[in-house]
């Protein structure tokens, strides 16, 4: 210092300049300019802290569901079932719980464009009213495409229009629904009216190639799953080519080609006759003659003795079986189900028609080309695209762009600007359905209202206010709005007008339960068609044919392609082949032999003269000589979904029923998949465990009291939280995943990190192929006694709660991932990007503000969603009484539609948790390494006698 | 002291220290998560009824 102090420059003036320096330097860096918007005004009627409950509707093709959206500071955050719902019994489904993300999704339509600029309302809606009331040459007309119309009011809205608009002509098309069944229904009941199927009393369950268990029909995997349990539980065969999740829950499945599902069902039929079953009146013996199951089981290898078992197991479940045909088999396949039914006596007991209302009238893919072949002539002078995507979804493309050339004026109206929306000269961008109004009879009698639960968040409009907007102008004197229309039709119709009640008391309190019941009339009792029959029973064929079958159904993830842009959806995999980002065609380990295929080969599915191209996947339990795939994939918009998989639908000519007489051809080419789980078998090791009814009245299973230890056991005096999964009422569907996604707002990798493993879903579904069957099993943080991961943290970042959660400490993390190499079952997940950071506006709306956003370099898991508990202490606090059991649910165990989650405190001796710690189908999952993690109870099967393990 | 330092004037050792401590503070400090509020317009809806607020 003595070299500076010659210099003059004293120590006070250098430390000044130090912190000048240090300031300066600090002040170089490049600031945060995120906007600090003050929240002077307090959103009315909301508590900053609080969460909001609004009830509303989920529409999706022809299905409703009732839910409940959780809201906080105004943003929708969260979406569970309506618990007041009489068919949703308070669970949603899959798709209405990730489809909160496109709510937020980047890629939504902010405002409209005319001519590819963007433009105001005024002269949007000006625009649309000159092109659909334009002075048109004579046979010419308008046409509007939609997709299914199931709310009444929208539907007399559209009839309105339709009277208003000389010449407008409304085809409503669903490309991934089939007509086959409706087309059976009316011809064997003279009604297309679906019934409800009752799983919750079918004691003998029957598939034909339907996967009930779907996550989008949670009712029914409620009904499904309260039978596997118990010793009154269900016997299921499934009959099916690819392998469904009620075909991997059956006792008994079957491979089987779809051409011959109709003929099974006819020979069915035979045998429950032979065996004195009567048949429905009219329907005469002679007509099944050609159908015998000893044939069938021979020439397709199924073991007859199993099939005459299955005969038995109907004859004397007679009022408590059920048979269901899917919806890719043809009508023949259809009619035979039902006469099985009528055989039965479902009718009434184990399916419902009597409230079912009349379906929504759906064009074919051939009404749909005879239309599109009209418009590519001149016939529409002008087109209206709402909810239907012909531009990626119908096989015939040539046709397609022949009718839009045809078709002088062209407006979309829609969410996000997809294929359909590119050769349109106005884009209007509608509405989210969590921003819409809308109303609903899923059966008669149950009416379900649709309710914003945030202001339009962009500069958007409800689909069905464009034309309202359209038909006012038309019509002078309509209501000024389609909220209004839908309340003046309530007034007038749904109102019982009581003096004691007003209208606006009565209609506040059905938006409040998003749900009415009243009474209605039942539809007249249901008599089979003999003719319908007969000529199903003619064109069944059970001849053997040449080539491949192939069946493609909506994707269990991204649907029909509706959903493709989530990336939620994309990460999520497929539940039996586990393969995110994409889809693949599913082929039998004997045909990938043959044909020399390994995952990923690429193979040339060719039916008729199309051909597509892509990777192969091979799954056990396929039938030989039949591919499965998924619809939904190959979309050419959307960030997230532009070029993710492979577009099936050029293939599907006659709608989604299966194809015969395909090639499937190697190309030598491969590709490397993301799948999320890469090991499929269990190894000798018993981490899943199967009871057959018989030996689940035996001792218990857990080994665990008997395990000699060296350290004293922990001590948790208060509270002690736990989960149980019961894997008997599991079913594979994912929805615990996905409802866990989005309370903890867990991030999206994208396909290049699933690849390295670096997938963060906190919770997963382990799927294993175990001894001919497929088993589940969910996979979360266990929260051990004695937790592995926490004695290596070094620095102490994952520790223990004095209530028994593992918990993590993020800002103490130094990212060492000790913890996940220690862990036995991988569940810990680690940040290895600022995934949050990359968070576009306004998708960061979407996050739960009660969960940390976690940054790069930090390990994360699951908590047992620590904020629902402090919630529920907080709640119980401030009512001034104790928890208690029920109080908190996590998001994995309010989404699971089967039950099969549990949570609780097992200091409670009463609580449900207790009981499933109690049960003798309770182990551990490698629970011979002493660390006591939560439980699982084994799944029971209920095999024929004879015929299983 | 070295000739090193002899040569090193009093301008050249702050702009040295003040180098040193800019390449320091913008290399060691990790980036903070740009988490800045949404710009994206929050609007409550109207005429929706909440559940639990009595009708």
């Amino acid at each position: 210092m003595s070299e500076l102090k010659d210099n003059h420059l004293s120590r006070r003036r250098f430390l000044g300049l130090m912190g000048a320096t240090a300031a300066l330097a600090s002040g170089c860096s490049k600031p945060d300019r995120g906007a600090v918007v003050s929240d002077s005004k307090r959103p009315a009627g909301s508590v900053p802290g609080i969460s909001d409950f609004y009830a509303t509707t989920f529409q999706q093709c022809l299905d409703t569901h009732g839910v409940l959206v959780r809201t906080r500071e105004g943003r929708p955050i969260h979406i569970e079932g309506n618990d007041l719902h009489p068919l949703s019994r308070g669970k949603a489904p899959l798709s209405a719980m990730a489809d909160i993300l496109r709510l937020y999704d980047p890629d939504r339509l902010a405002k409209p464009y005319m001519d590819g600029k963007p433009a105001g309302w005024e002269g949007c809606l000006e625009g649309l009213f000159n092109a659909v009331t334009a002075e048109k040459p004579k046979g010419k007309g308008v046409l509007l495409l939609t997709g299914a119309l199931v709310s009444p009011t929208a539907r007399a809205l559209v009839s309105d229009l339709a009277a208003a608009v000389p010449g407008l002509k409304h085809a409503a098309w669903e490309p991934s629904l089939s007509e086959t069944e409706t087309s059976a229904l009316k011809a064997c009941y003279g009604s297309g009216r679906r019934p409800r199927l009752l799983l919750e009393e079918a004691k003998v369950l029957v598939t034909l190639e339907a996967d009930l268990l779907s996550p989008d029909k949670p009712e029914q995997v409620a009904g499904f799953a309260s039978r596997r349990t118990g010793r009154d539980m269900s016997r299921v065969y499934s009959v099916e080519a690819g392998v469904s999740l009620t075909g991997a829950k059956a006792d008994h499945r079957f491979p089987w080609k779809p051409s011959s599902a109709a003929s099974l069902a006819f020979a069915l039929c035979r045998a429950l006759s032979a065996k004195g079953v009567p048949l429905p009146p009219g329907v005469s013996a002679s007509w099944l003659k050609p159908f015998d199951l000893d044939d069938l089981a021979r020439t397709r290898s199924a073991d007859p003795r199993l099939l005459q078992k299955l005969v038995e197991d109907l004859r004397s479940s007679r009022g408590s079986a059920l048979v269901v045909a899917g919806p890719s088999l043809h009508s023949e396949a259809h009619a035979a189900a039902f006469l099985l039914n009528a055989m039965l006596g479902a009718e009434g007991r184990t399916l419902d028609a009597s409230l079912s209302p009349e379906p929504e009238p759906l064009e074919s893919n051939a009404y749909l080309s005879k239309i599109l072949a009209s418009a590519a002539s001149g016939a529409f002078e002008a087109a209206v695209f709402w909810g239907a995507d012909p531009a990626y979804a119908f096989p015939d493309q040539d046709l397609w762009h022949a009718a839009v050339s045809g078709i002088r004026a062209k407006a979309f109206i829609g969410t996000h600007a997809d294929e359909t929306a590119q050769p349109c000269r106005l884009i209007l961008p509608a509405n989210h359905w969590l921003e819409s109004w809308n109303d609903f009879e899923p059966l008669k009698g149950v009416l379900s209202l649709q309710q914003p639960a945030i202001g339009p968040i962009f500069d958007t409009l409800q689909g069905e206010d464009i034309l309202q907007g359209v038909l006012s102008r038309l019509k002078p004197g309509q209501p000024a709005s389609y909220k209004e229309r839908l309340m003046a039709r309530w007034q007038r119709e749904v109102y019982p007008g009581s003096a004691l009640t007003s209208f606006a008391r009565f209609w506040n309190a059905s938006l409040h339960d998003g749900v009415l019941s009243r009474p209605a009339s039942a539809n007249p009792p249901r008599r089979l068609d003999p003719k319908a029959v007969a000529a199903a029973a003619k064109q069944a064929d059970s001849a053997i044919r040449e080539g491949f079958e192939v069946i493609l159904s909506p994707s269990p993830t991204v649907a029909d392609g509706r959903y493709a842009n989530n990336g939620w959806l994309q990460e999520l995999p497929h539940p039996m082949t586990k393969l995110s980002w994409g889809n693949a065609a599913a082929v039998s380990p004997g045909d990938a032999r043959e044909l020399g295929l390994r995952d990923g080969s690429l193979v040339a599915l060719s039916v008729r003269d199309r051909k597509v191209v892509l990777p192969a996947v091979i799954v056990p339990g396929q039938a030989q000589g039949t591919v499965s795939s998924c619809l939904g994939y190959g979309r050419k918009t959307g960030t997230v979904a532009r070029g993710v998989g492979v577009n099936l639908y050029p293939l599907l000519f006659d709608g989604p029923v299966f194809m015969d007489r395909a090639g499937v051809q190697a190309t030598g080419g491969s590709a490397v998949l993301p799948f999320i789980q890469r090991h499929h078998k269990l190894e000798g090791r018993n981490a899943v465990r199967t009871l057959t009814l018989q030996q689940a009245s035996g001792g218990p299973l857990s080994t665990l009291p008997h395990l000699s230890r060296l350290m004293p056991d922990q001590r948790f005096p208060g509270h002690k939280w736990a989960m149980a999964v019961d894997l008997g009422r599991c079913v594979g569907c994912q929805s615990c995943t996905l409802a866990c996604q989005s309370e903890n707002n867990v991030p999206v990798v994208g396909p290049e990190r699933v690849l390295k493993g670096r997938e963060m879903h906190w919770m997963r579904v382990d799927r294993y192929y175990e001894a001919g069957r497929v088993l589940f099993e969910p996979m979360l943080c266990q929260h051990c006694d004695d937790a592995p991961c926490e004695t290596v943290c070094p620095v102490s970042a994952t520790n223990h709660s004095p209530e028994g959660l593992n918990q993590m400490a993020y800002n103490r993390c130094v990212g060492t991932r000790y913890c996940s190499n220690n862990c036995p079952y991988k569940v810990r997940r680690f940040n290895f990007f600022e995934y949050a950071g990359h968070t576009k506006e306004p998708l960061d709306l979407a996050f739960n503000p009660e969960v940390t956003v976690r940054p790069r370099g930090v390990m994360e898991k699951c908590t047992f969603c620590v904020q629902r508990i402090d919630e529920a202490k907080a709640q119980a606090r401030s009512q001034g009484r104790k928890l208690k059991d029920g109080d908190i649910v996590p998001a994995c165990a309010a989404a699971c539609p089967a039950g099969a989650i549990v949570f609780g405190d097992v200091n409670d001796p009463k609580s449900r948790i207790s009981q499933a710690f109690r049960d003798p189908r309770g182990f551990r999952v490698l629970e011979e390494l002493g660390i006591k993690p939560s439980t699982y109870l084994a799944e029971v099967t209920n095999p024929a006698e004879g015929h299983g393990a | 002291m070295p000739a090193t330092a002899e040569a090193l004037s009093r301008r050249g050792l702050i702009k040295a220290l003040a180098a040193g401590l800019a390449v320091l503070t913008s290399g060691l400090m990790p980036s903070l998560p740009r988490l800045a509020r949404s710009k994206a317009r929050v609007r409550p809806p109207e005429g929706s009824v909440k559940r639990g607020v009595t009708p």
